[in-house]
């Protein structure tokens, strides 16, 4: 019964190790590389910009030796929704009236703008989900920690607490597979003494009174396993800090540097593009 | 032998099918189970017992090979499992972690409550779990049940499937992790059930609580069930049991080693009791 | 280590986890009626908060935005979602949720005349009122920025989805905070003893 397996799958996005030069990059300059990449995407979105990125993510992945058609399939799942975003925009976007009207009825008005909106709406979502499934593939989960703990340094100056919020990730980072084979386990128990957690059509509340079998022992066992954390890592005298030495040990080298500046260079194109109108251009030129 | 209640052919089982994680746990495994048996389930860790159990109540239906239970076929996919679970009662590891009513008659009380029952029906019928897992209906009945103890707690999660008055009762590593005396107690518990006329199938690590309860045994071993037989013939085969990384029972070692030592002595022994006498009969101190 | 020791740390880290659980498995989402649903991904935050305080429940709360962040960029499900990949709209509302759930529940807890019962009606006004905190700033910074993002985003709408899922939300966050925090403090209320009838006359 797949019910039942459904929570296996919970992981944020799937390591692929390859051991490339792109996995052996310091884990801050992976973070920081797809931070500005997704910011500036987010930012501007020119058809252009989108497709520089995405011929970059494509030879990004070769470097990575990730196989393309590996990465793609994290999209497929992603298509029903980008198609619906599209749809939604093409119907229904009032953008500006002027240029010739495909066709026209109800309250749809259909333009070729219309359609260029919704592409590019369509594109900047794949090109997003392909950033941020490049940077999972080639990043493992414990590397988050080292790389949010040296990217929040600098603010550690001004008293801000990165090493605890360093910690606080890397905690959650660990528990979230212990969280699904608990609340699988709890489903199951459950289910073995009668319970249905509500399919069919019922009110709100009655839902919520279904789910109480699973949710409330799942807070009041996450809080215990915590309350044991606590004490084995006190037990083993953890104290955090600067002093502590660290299994892991990441040096930021040359091919660091580089990564951050051509991330720099195409955060900058981005921008220049988006704010030079290049796509305006191009558009009224093709028409 | 009437028709068996369980009858399961040839069952195979993959978790997670299809993705790079899939592993196989059952591997065309058989046992068929008579109406009022006690069968013990024993194997190294990870070959298969809590699989198997969880096949038994439809918690997973059949991949491959066929399940039976109570005359339902379990692949067929009409068959009503919340109903099944209802007469199928299955103990998963650790049932303490399962409780989330706030009081204890309200936890036990939540199977029956969930197939319809209410009033004094459904007191007296968590009065009798109660009863039967050694918890006193009075003095636990209106107990919070976050301020029981781990022993009493589990007990409550037995109860809370006991409740349901199964036919057939399905209990995964019972016994695991409790102080002795509450280990005696719960052993005391489970031959009272047994006495009841409930079919009870037990996966479990301890020897000893097999010796005591059971009355046939079905070793698996990487998904395959090698051995199954009365637990006297079972255990007599030592060397097949040890070769398997498992051990016998306290007192069938004991004999065993005497014997290996070159004592005549009866190695058809299972309790204590029974190893006292079979090593004064080969002192020849009673015949 | 003195500001922060270390069971916020790992009770801020474990309640992040549950929220992202939730909301990765679709757990976090009681469906009502023809596809609308309602969120009790805050309920960590504000579990964390009450348990742990508002630096504890800030950062939960953090965490959870930048979780719905990501989740809106790679896994939208909503027409509206494309613009919940904005961080003032993910990430800065959550941040408020803690704070304010933790200001209601001490500032109640210490109001002497509730009685026996206050720690209980804490917990339920601290659910209720980081819910609509929630609630309140996420529609309403999608009312002042995003006004028009879509035909039907207008103040009618935002005020029906308000009405419609907000007071429902804090309803269920309110039930779930007392039945989690609760039993953990050991705070017993209402009948106090099981629901079974008597059955001896
Ligand atoms: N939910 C699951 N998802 C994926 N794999 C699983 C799951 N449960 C068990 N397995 C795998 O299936 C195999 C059989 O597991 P199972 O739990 O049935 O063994 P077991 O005999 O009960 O072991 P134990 O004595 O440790 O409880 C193991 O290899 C295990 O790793
Ligand atoms: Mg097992």
């Amino acid at each position: 019964m797949k019910d039942f397996e459904f929570l296996h799958n919970v992981t944020i996005g799937q390591y692929l190790p390859t051991g490339s030069v792109i996995h052996r990059l310091h884990p801050a300059t992976k973070m920081l590389a797809a931070g500005l990449l997704v910011t500036a995407l987010i930012i501007s979105a020119t058809v252009s910009g989108l497709l520089l990125v995405l011929v970059l993510t494509g030879v990004g992945l070769k470097m990575g030796r990730i196989p393309i058609g590996y990465a793609a399939r994290g999209i497929r799942s992603v298509v029903p929704i980008i198609i619906l975003v599209a749809v939604l925009q093409i119907l229904f976007a009032t953008g500006s009236d002027s240029g010739r009207v495909l066709w026209e009825g109800w309250i749809i008005k259909l333009t070729p703008r219309d359609f260029l909106v919704a592409g590019t709406t369509a594109l900047r979502l794949v090109v997003l989900v392909l950033v941020i499934t490049f940077f999972t593939l080639c990043t493992a989960s414990k590397e988050l920690t080292h790389g949010s703990e040296r990217l929040l340094r600098p603010l550690t100056r001004i008293g801000f607490p990165a090493h605890e919020l360093a910690m606080v990730i890397t905690v959650a980072l660990r528990f979230l597979p212990i969280l699904s084979v608990q609340a699988e386990h709890l489903v199951k128990a459950q289910a073995s003494r009668g319970a249905d957690f509500g399919k069919g059509r019922m009110g709100l509340f009655k839902r919520l009174y279904r789910m109480m079998p699973l949710l409330v022992p799942l807070f009041i066992a996450s809080l215990r396993r915590g309350e044991t954390l606590v004490l084995a890592m006190e037990a083993r005298c953890y104290t955090g800090g600067k002093d502590r030495t660290q299994l892991m040990r990441f040096q930021a080298g040359r091919t660091d540097i580089i990564a951050i500046c051509g991330t720099g260079l195409v955060v900058g194109l981005l921008l220049t593009m988006h704010y030079s109108r290049l796509d305006e251009i191009i558009w009224t030129w093709l028409n | 032998m009437n028709d068996p209640i369980v009858e399961i052919r040839n069952l195979g089982h993959v978790y997670m099918a299809g993705t790079p994680f899939a592993r196989k746990s059952l591997d065309a495994v058989s046992l068929a189970v008579a109406e009022g048996e006690f069968i013990a389930l024993i194997g190294p860790t990870g070959s298969g017992k809590s699989t198997i159990l969880q096949h038994i109540n439809g918690i997973y239906t059949p991949q491959t090979g066929s399940v039976r239970v109570l005359g339902r076929d379990l692949g067929e996919p009409g068959t009503d499992l919340t109903l099944l679970r209802r007469e199928v009662g299955l103990v998963l590891q650790n049932p303490e972690q399962q409780v989330f009513e706030r009081y204890v008659g309200d936890d036990v009380s939540f199977g029956p409550r969930m197939s319809g029952m209410s009033g004094k029906e459904l007191t007296g019928r968590v009065r009798w779990a109660m009863d039967q897992v050694g918890l006193d209906f009075k003095t636990y009945k209106d107990r919070p049940t976050f301020a029981l103890s781990g022993g009493e707690r589990r007990k409550v999660g037995l109860a809370g499937v006991v409740a349901l008055k199964p036919r057939i009762l399905l209990l995964d590593e019972p016994t695991a992790g409790l102080d002795p005396a509450a280990h005696e107690e719960l052993l005391e518990c489970l031959a009272r059930l047994r006495l009841q006329g409930t079919t009870m199938i037990m996966a479990t690590h301890s020897m000893d609580d097999v010796a005591a309860l059971a009355e046939r045994v079905v070793v698996l071993d990487k998904g395959r069930a090698m051995l199954d037989g009365p637990v006297r013939e079972i255990f007599s085969r030592a060397d097949e049991i040890r070769s398997l990384g498992l051990e016998l029972p306290v007192a069938t070692a004991v004999v065993h080693e005497l014997f290996g030592r070159g004592i005549g002595i009866r190695r058809d022994v299972l309790t204590l009791t029974e190893a006292e006498d079979a090593i004064l009969v080969a002192l020849g101190v009673r015949i | 280590m003195e500001r922060f020791p270390l069971r916020k740390i790992v009770i801020a880290g474990i309640m992040s986890a549950v929220a992202i659980f939730l909301g990765a498995t679709g757990l976090g989402f009681i469906s009502w009626f023809a596809g609308v649903s309602i969120t009790i991904m805050m309920v960590p935050v504000i579990i964390a908060a009450v348990m742990e305080g508002p630096v504890v429940g800030m950062t939960v709360g953090f965490l959870f935005g930048l979780f719905s962040l990501i989740q809106a960029a790679v896994a939208p499900k909503s027409p509206l979602d494309p613009i919940f990949v904005y961080p003032w709209l993910s990430i800065l509302p959550r941040l408020f949720i803690g704070p304010v759930a933790w200001i209601v529940y001490s500032s109640v807890k210490r109001l002497n005349l509730l009685g026996r019962s206050r720690s209980v009606i804490a917990m339920v006004l601290a659910g209720v009122a980081g819910s609509l905190t929630n609630t309140i700033l996420v529609l309403g910074l999608l009312g002042v920025f995003y006004l028009g993002y879509t035909d039907w985003l207008t103040w009618p709408w935002i005020g029906s989805i308000a009405l419609a899922n907000g007071l429902p939300e804090a309803a269920a966050a309110a039930i779930l905070t007392v039945a989690v925090v609760a039993p953990w403090q050991g705070v017993e209320h209402g009948r106090r003893r099981s629901r079974l009838v008597d059955d001896k006359e």
